[in-house]
């Protein structure tokens, strides 16, 4: 996990992170909160955070949508061809 | 239901009650808890010993001619507090208990705790004493008894002392008993068939194979899961030996699944702000 602050639960087991919310050690059995997916936190009891405000920027980042990045057809050059660009470039033979 | 031999001393732990009467473990704010948050009762380091709830009963004696015409019973005049000791001064149970705050924060490598002693009205718990049982058969049990509403502050502080020996400094601490509704399983004394005059006590007794755990569990919407605090010794989830609740009521039905080796509890996918409580046997093995 990025962030030592978050755990997740998988059906194998329980993986606790090693911070709380406020980044201290955490201390067994601790208290925690989802955060949705198997993913949670451990809270303070006294917390040094906005507890609210930094779950929501946690949830943020774990379940942000990931990039589209559109596919795009390029065929494969024959050999010898040059790319678009180099045809663009003087020639060495040119000079 | 067994008779039994008591004897050693093994466990206490202390959980914060909310207003409702649940425990609700060790959370910041009882009052404002999120759904999705898992506490759990915190076990007490080092208890040594805990003196006995004493009750006070008022009677009436007739008399008259130069003899006692009869005797009859007025009900309870009082209840005394009583003292738990422990050999270990546990900040998180000390701060849980005063209400204070340990602070960590002026030298990062150190604790900071107040005594709190001008606190008039400390936070309200459950307490759970487990002690050993034998039966009558032979058979090696526990017996919790479980203090549904308490508040407990230190009887003395300070001490020191340059002998040695065994705990030469102990801490202790007075628990002051109230009456309550709801037991620290999460259900009322009006749905357990105890027979509990008003339904309501200030403590009851339960013996079982293993010592107990306690965890709470507030869900929110479609959760279908949460995790002991420890490991259950037994994976039983039919009302035999793990006790589930929900919102007050036997939640059996609703439990499909209890592992011993991940804590997983399987439930029916809950409503938002479900309240459960699990009474589980456990030997206290970290998960």
């Amino acid at each position: 996990m990025s962030d030592e602050r978050i755990g997740q639960r998988t059906p194998a087991g329980i993986q606790y992170p090693a911070r709380t919310l406020s980044g201290r050690a955490v201390e067994f059995p601790p208290t925690t909160r989802n955060l949705g997916s198997g993913f949670f936190v451990v809270l303070d009891r006294q917390s040094t955070v906005d507890v609210e405000a930094e779950i929501e920027t946690l949830r943020a980042a774990l379940f942000a949508p990931p990039v589209n990045v559109e596919a795009v057809d390029i065929e494969p050059l024959e050999e010898g061809e040059l790319l678009e660009s180099e045809t663009d470039r003087p020639s060495v033979l040119d000079a | 239901m067994t008779a039994g031999h008591i004897a050693g001393f093994y466990h206490a732990q202390f959980s914060l009650r909310n207003s409702a009467g649940y425990p609700v473990g060790t959370v910041a704010d009882p009052e404002t808890i999120a759904n999705g948050t898992t506490s759990h009762a915190h076990k007490l380091v080092g208890p040594v010993e805990a003196t006995a709830f004493t009750i006070t009963r008022e009677a009436a004696t007739f008399r008259g001619g130069q003899k006692v015409l009869g005797r009859r019973q007025l009900g309870v005049s009082d209840v005394g507090s009583f003292d738990i000791t422990l050999s270990a001064f546990d900040e998180t149970f000390h701060t849980l208990i005063t209400g204070s705050s340990a602070n960590t924060t002026l030298a990062t490598a150190n604790s900071i705790t107040t005594p709190n002693v001008n606190e008039a009205d400390p936070p309200q718990g459950m307490l759970l004493l487990t002690l050993g049982y034998q039966t009558t058969s032979g058979t090696n049990k526990y017996i919790t008894y479980g203090y549904h509403n308490v508040q407990i502050s230190e009887a003395e502080a300070g001490a020191a002392t340059q002998n040695g020996g065994e705990n030469p400094n102990p801490l202790r601490y007075t628990v002051t008993v109230s009456t309550a509704e709801r037991t620290f399983f999460g259900i009322e004394y009006a749905d357990l068939s105890l027979g509990a005059t008003d339904d309501s006590d200030f403590f009851l007794r339960y013996v079982t194979a293993k010592p107990i755990g306690l965890t709470y569990f507030k869900a929110d919407a479609s959760d279908t899961e949460f995790i002991l605090g420890y490991r259950p010794v037994v994976n039983e989830h039919a009302g035999a030996r793990n006790v589930f609740s929900e919102d007050g009521v036997s939640a059996h039905a609703s439990v499909s699944g209890v592992s011993t080796t991940t804590g997983a509890v399987t439930i029916a996918s809950a409503t938002g702000g479900e309240q459960w409580v699990a009474i589980f046997e456990t030997d206290f093995v970290a998960i």
